[in-house]
């Protein structure tokens, strides 16, 4: 079910992009979300995209799906 | 207990210290004298009828203030909450508490909806650390942390979403525990990111830490001896660490007898893709109110929320992909070995008022292991200087007697 290099073939299904303009980006958004945008707001959102375009850096499996389920008690 | 002490001694005992030390701490943000002391009058009742009073009879303890306290108004470190209505009854965690027997006496600051890890709160103002009143206790479940490092209180209940319980517990010098994800209730605790909500707990001690887990988990002490396997994380859990921090882990692996060591392979991403996660979820819990009473947040908290109110979705569906890998990749090293050991800070408690770039450091080896859900237990270590410093015993889900009993050896 889950990546394995030595057995399958990695694709990353999910792929952030970084944004041409991600100050653009979070001006607009603040604005059709109805809330106010600053440059501390900018800020905060650059390194989440900086984390996001990292995570997704990372090739998984196609079979994890889009909805994966995570329940620790299941590996008791 | 008979005739050595009534539970209304006890009490008014731990009122007195905390009303004369904590003007210097700060840790409390509501005292419950009337409740506290009817419980005390109850179990000492009961305990003159010879009736069974629970395994932490009159045993004080405090509740950070998310966690709902019947009658009371559930405050969550904000000021927007403080006109919400009383909660109706008690968490399930404060109820299992005082079912074995303690007392509730109040409840503790914390940063702004939980998100922080320095208890510098805009409305309630900062908590100071008992062992050294310049410096942060951490967070955010400070408060709490700062409590029991101060003596106002054995026990308190904490939560941890990236590090709540285990970054004040490594700051204030005393033991944390953060159970497996999912294992305690959560019923009664004001939420931030679900994904990675934990109730957690203090004291200073492992035989009241492991009284307060089985009280609130049900479960039975006991457990058959073992030699665990145990190695100490290194590469990603060594990096930014200062040298302290990594002498703190080499005592705790030399008393432990430690000889082995172990790479987490992407902690990096996990504690990347916790944040991002943990952005996005809290934004949405909080943007519909951040439109109306935006000045109401403290500054430091609303503007993150805003932030992560923005993320585009395909960032959390990777995210979230990404951690159910991580959670899978390191139970391979659950085969191997029973425990992990690395440090719960990159160092000492900071003065307070530092700026929020540095502050966000002492979340970096706690996030990976919150991520997913392992149980953790925070040992303090003193190494030299005045300020303590924590290490984290890290096992696979469910294994908290082990990490108990790992911690005790530690502790002796």
């Amino acid at each position: 079910m889950l990546a394995d290099g030595a057995r399958r073939q990695p694709t990353a299904v999910c792929e952030v992009v970084p944004m041409a303009d991600s100050a653009d980006y979070t001006t607009a958004a603040a604005a059709y979300a109805g809330l106010p945008c600053n440059e501390a707001v900018a800020s905060y959102f650059f390194t989440i995209e900086a984390f996001a375009t990292d995570v997704a850096a990372f090739p998984l499996d196609p079979a994890l799906g889009s909805a994966p389920e995570f329940d620790p008690s299941k590996q008791r | 207990m008979h005739g050595a002490v009534s539970a209304r001694e006890i009490v008014d005992t731990a009122f007195a210290r905390i009303e004369t030390g904590d003007r210097a701490i700060n840790a409390f943000t509501e005292l419950l004298h009337e409740r506290a002391r009817e419980r005390a009058r109850e179990l000492d009742r009961r305990l003159a009828r010879d009736e069974p009073c629970g395994p932490l009879a009159a045993v004080p303890f405090a509740a950070k203030n998310l966690f709902d306290i019947s009658g009371h108004v559930t405050r969550a470190g904000a000021l927007v909450t403080r006109a919400d209505a009383s909660a109706l009854r008690d968490a399930d965690a404060i109820a299992a508490l005082e079912a074995a027997g303690a007392i509730l006496v109040g409840a503790t600051n914390m940063d702004e909806f939980a998100y922080g890890f320095v208890t510098e709160n805009a409305h309630d103002g900062a908590t100071h650390n008992p062992h050294d009143p310049t410096r942060s206790a951490g967070g955010s479940s400070g408060g709490s942390a700062a409590a029991v490092a101060a003596g106002f209180v054995p026990l308190a209940l904490g939560t941890d979403t990236n590090g709540s319980v285990r970054v004040p517990a490594a700051l204030c010098g005393i033991f944390g525990l953060k159970p497996t994800y999912g294992r305690l209730s959560r019923r009664g605790v004001y939420p931030f990111v679900d994904s990675f909500d934990h109730v957690g707990a203090f004291a200073r001690s492992v035989d009241d830490l492991a009284a307060t887990w089985y009280a609130l988990s049900g479960e039975s002490a006991g457990g058959r001896p073992e030699h665990p396997r145990i190695a100490r994380a290194v590469g990603y859990f060594e990096e930014d660490a200062w040298p302290e921090a990594l002498a703190a882990v080499e005592r705790v692996a030399h008393r432990l007898g430690v000889r082995e060591t172990i790479e987490i392979p992407q902690a990096q991403r996990a504690r990347e893709a916790a944040f991002v996660i943990t952005a996005a979820e809290g934004g949405a819990l909080h943007a519909e109110r951040l439109r109306s009473r935006y000045d109401e947040y403290d500054p430091a908290t609303r503007d993150r929320l805003i932030a992560g109110a923005l993320v585009p979705t395909p960032w959390v569906v990777q995210a979230q992909r990404f951690r159910r890998w991580f959670a899978h990749s390191t139970a391979a090293l659950f085969e191997r070995y029973d425990i992990i050991i690395a440090p719960a800070t990159p160092h000492p408690a900071l003065p307070l008022g530092v700026d929020p770039s540095v502050r966000i450091h002492l979340g970096k080896y706690t996030q990976p292991i919150s991520f997913i859900g392992l149980p953790v237990v925070v040992v303090p270590v003193m190494t030299g200087g005045a300020l303590p410093l924590g290490v984290q015993l890290i096992a696979a889900p469910h294994r908290e007697a082990l990490l108990l009993r790992v911690a005790a050896q530690w502790e002796n």
